[in-house]
């Protein structure tokens, strides 16, 4: 079920009235039910799958905390690594590692070719089989005991505001929350609302807006002019921000509604003056689990500095695959990976740079100039991202260098195809989240600010923005989350 | 508290309502829309139906609005012609339904569907389909209602598309955004042919790679039962269903997607193919502004080419 479909228009509020209606302690049950619903109203036969997760992750870390020594656990772990690990192989990259593996058998002279499996991918794999890996690496650690209940541990696995993208949840964070009693509160509730709407305001009128210019263009950039293609990657950027942060947005707001706080997930990321600070806050809960679940243990900065780089590269090139079974997702973390190393490796350099150019003392100027040329770092990456093969990534990067002013007039035609008003209305809606993202950079807060105005006021406000969503949203085309995919 | 809140949540639904119904009701329907000349066609195919002789019934997306000529046609069968298309974004099924109960002994039902409606689900609901309604509201009788939620669903995603429909035309002409292109209900002639573009040069650029998106491996197996079950119950009452491919443009051909697409309705439609859709792909300046769009020199060619290979099948007068 999609979060900007009719059906969830009538599902959450039916969960919501009846999870407050209920005595907390079956509301387990009520969770647990409305997670398998919402999951297979999409594909119910996947449902096994996270059955699979569910019961391999609950059992292997009970067994796990039956055991004092780590290296009796230590059998456990493996089970759960490959179970999860193997779910996701087997349905996201088996395809394309046949791809690769059998041309590769063919130069060879050897014909080990490996049959195409016919099957979907299912929605949100990539999000469960991680947020489970990481429950059981906790308890393999120590750091936290298992859940015994295995209806609130399934709960966990399948919460549905955040099953099919995330945030990915950590155990620790998440699960004590499901034993907690969370009566309804009117401002905590209202919070929630707001989150709701913003991530609505950004997925249906901006990311869906956008996506239908972004696609055409994307569709033969070969075909198109340089600066068609830039406006486009441009766009694409607030494009994915919108989609995936509007999803975030709801996911945590819907939550919040029943009381569960869910870890942030994004942090205004094109406010970032470096690709560091980019990663601290676009898809924190990947980056996070990234971070502690394989950077740190592959040494992270406590080693020697080729080490260290080493391992945050590698680190970029599997967040990369993580997000998709091409080799163009796989370049789109190698070069960040690459980006950030350049970033340590020059530390010294730039400061340098700074002080000759006396930017040093001008440190609003810098850091404009340093959120500019990492927003179009960024850009570059994301070109790759969205391209829909690597030939079309280079077509377009090399297009951006070939931009002659008569490429005026096919942009032009391109959004007078696209429609003059549906992108001032794109233009008038991004304007309206940055310069609303600017005044929380400030330190400004959305939710306190709109709670603080007089209720006239305040009803002034939702309805605008209900009758914005309302009037300017895309809802026909109930365009999935560009996560979904991963 | 909880309470309270409900009472105030309720209180802010209605809110929205009445706001939305203002708008729906308050701003008048565009009658001089393109869709709007469903109505016209729909008065047409109702008059023909009324003199109770044998009609021709041309079906399919604006590749038959623009690339036939009814006229020709009409003059080559003996039979007269209404030219139902407008918009492939109506959907397959609609346009099906749409005339399900007109077949009579003697009528002629020509088929053209895009290569996009063999592919797509049917299902699907498209802003065109739902913006229609605006001004061809019978049509919510062809659109698809399956499931529980079907019928309210449709409704609301039509009341939601249409206030959209009327506040962004509304905000386009104070911004002096007003549409000054060829597609107004005025284009049609009354066969339902468009007319008045085809007087314009050809703009056609190819804007995409494909042919269509590979949406599936093979043709959607609801539009190959809609199309059979179609053709079953109009051979029953006396008439004759036949299917011909759309002329495309080269730019668009892909020849390993239509001949897949023709070896599976060959196979599968309980129906005669016409046209082989190879024959069909014109130079990319017989077409206007899309890989469908004919222009007038385009539409005479292929009406002509459709003549000859519709000879096969259906007598001269």
């Amino acid at each position: 079920m999609l979060f900007n479909s009719f059906e969830f228009l009538l599902f959450f509020p039916l969960v919501i009235m009846l999870y407050f209606s209920m005595p907390y302690r079956y509301r387990w049950v009520l969770l647990l039910i409305s997670s398998y619903y919402f999951y297979m109203s999409w594909k119910p036969e996947y449902a096994i799958l996270l059955l699979i997760s569910t019961l391999v992750d609950y059992f292997a870390a009970n067994q796990m905390a039956a055991k004092t020594d780590k290296k009796a656990r230590r059998p456990y772990l493996i089970l759960s690594m490959v179970s999860n690990l193997g779910l996701l192989f087997s349905f996201k990259y088996f395809n394309f590692f046949r791809d690769n593996w059998n041309p590769l058998m063919d130069q060879l002279g050897l014909f080990a070719h490996l049959p195409e499996l016919q099957i979907l991918l299912p929605v949100g794999i990539s999000f469960y089989t991680f947020q489970t890996m990481s429950y059981t690496i906790d308890v393999y650690k120590g750091e936290m005991k298992p859940e015994k209940h295995l209806g609130i541990f399934a709960v966990y696995v399948t919460f549905f505001p955040q099953l099919v993208a995330g945030p990915i949840e950590r155990a620790p964070h998440l699960l004590p929350q499901f034993r907690q009693n969370f009566d309804f509160d009117y401002a905590r509730v209202r919070e929630g609302l707001i989150l709701m709407l913003w991530g609505f305001f950004k997925k249906l009128i901006i990311a869906d807006r956008v996506a239908e210019y972004v696609n055409g263009i994307y569709d033969a950039p070969q075909v198109k002019e340089g600066l068609t293609n830039l406006v486009a990657s441009y766009l694409f950027a607030f494009q994915i921000y919108c989609d995936f942060s509007g999803y975030s947005d709801i996911a945590i707001g819907a939550s919040l509604i029943m009381g569960y706080r869910l870890m942030k997930n994004f942090e205004r990321p094109y406010f970032a003056d470096s690709i560091q600070n980019f990663w601290k806050r676009w898809h924190i809960s990947l980056s996070t689990w990234f971070r502690d679940y394989l950077y740190i243990p592959l040494g992270g900065n406590r080693t020697v500095k080729w080490r260290w780089w080493y391992n945050l590269f590698i680190t970029f090139l599997i967040s990369g695959l993580w997000h998709g079974a091409a080799w163009t997702f796989i370049i789109w973390g190698g070069i960040h990976g690459a980006l950030l190393v350049i970033g340590l490796w020059t530390t010294s350099l730039r400061e340098g740079f700074m002080r000759v150019t006396g930017l040093v003392r001008m440190p609003k100027l810098r850091r404009a100039l340093e959120m500019f040329v990492v927003f179009h770092l960024v850009i570059i990456g994301w070109v790759f991202f969205r391209a829909e093969s690597l030939p079309d990534a280079l077509v377009v990067l090399k297009s951006f260098a070939m931009i002659r002013p008569a490429a005026v007039g096919p942009l032009l035609d391109s959004l007078q195809s696209f429609g003059w008003l549906e992108f001032v209305i794109a233009l008038g809606a991004i304007g309206t989240m940055e310069f609303l993202h600017y005044l929380q950079e400030r330190g400004w807060s959305l939710h306190q600010r709109v709670g603080a105005l007089s209720m006239p006021l305040r009803w002034g406000l939702y309805l605008v923005a209900t009758m914005a969503i309302v009037l300017f949203g895309k809802f026909s085309s109930q365009a999935e989350f560009i996560y979904f995919q991963f | 508290m909880a309470g309270r809140f409900i009472l105030r949540v309720l209180a802010f639904v209605v809110l929205v309502g009445l706001v939305s119904a203002g708008i729906f009701f308050g701003i008048p329907n565009n009658q001089k829309a393109y869709l709007a000349a469903l109505q016209d066609k729909q008065a047409r195919l109702d008059s023909l139906q009324a003199s109770g002789k044998p009609k021709m019934v041309l079906i399919g997306g604006s590749n038959v609005a623009f690339g036939l000529n009814s006229r020709s046609l009409e003059q080559a069968f003996g039979l007269p012609v209404v030219n139902m298309a407008t918009h492939a974004g109506l959907r397959y099924e609609y346009m099906i339904r749409q005339v399900s109960a007109y077949p009579r002994p003697g009528d002629v039902y020509l088929i053209f569907p895009e290569f996009s409606q063999m592919y797509e689900p049917l299902s699907v609901g498209t802003p065109i389909l739902y913006q229609s309604l605006e001004v061809f509201p019978q049509g919510y009788a062809y659109c698809n209602q399956d499931g529980l939620l079907g019928p309210v669903k449709l409704r609301a995603n039509a009341f939601v598309e249409i206030i959209q429909l009327k506040v962004k035309r509304s905000l386009g002409r104070a911004m002096g955004m007003t549409e000054k292109n060829a597609y107004q209900r005025s284009v049609f002639d009354h066969y339902g042919d468009i007319w008045t573009p085809m007087t314009l040069k050809s703009r056609y650029k190819q804007d995409d790679k494909h042919m269509e998106k590979d949406r599936g491996a093979l043709p959607d197996e609801d539009f190959v039962r809609l199309t059979n079950d179609f053709a079953q119950m109009a051979k029953a009452k006396g008439a004759t269903v036949l299917f011909l491919f759309p002329a495309v443009a080269e730019a668009k051909w892909d020849t390993g997607v239509g001949q897949v697409t023709q070896d599976y309705l060959k196979k599968h439609l309980a129906l005669p193919i016409v046209n082989n859709p190879a024959d069909y792909v014109y130079a990319n300046d017989l077409f206007f502004d899309t890989k469908y769009h004919t222009t007038q020199h385009g539409r005479e060619i292929r009406t002509d080419q459709t003549i000859r290979d519709l000879q096969g099948y259906l007598s001269a007068p």
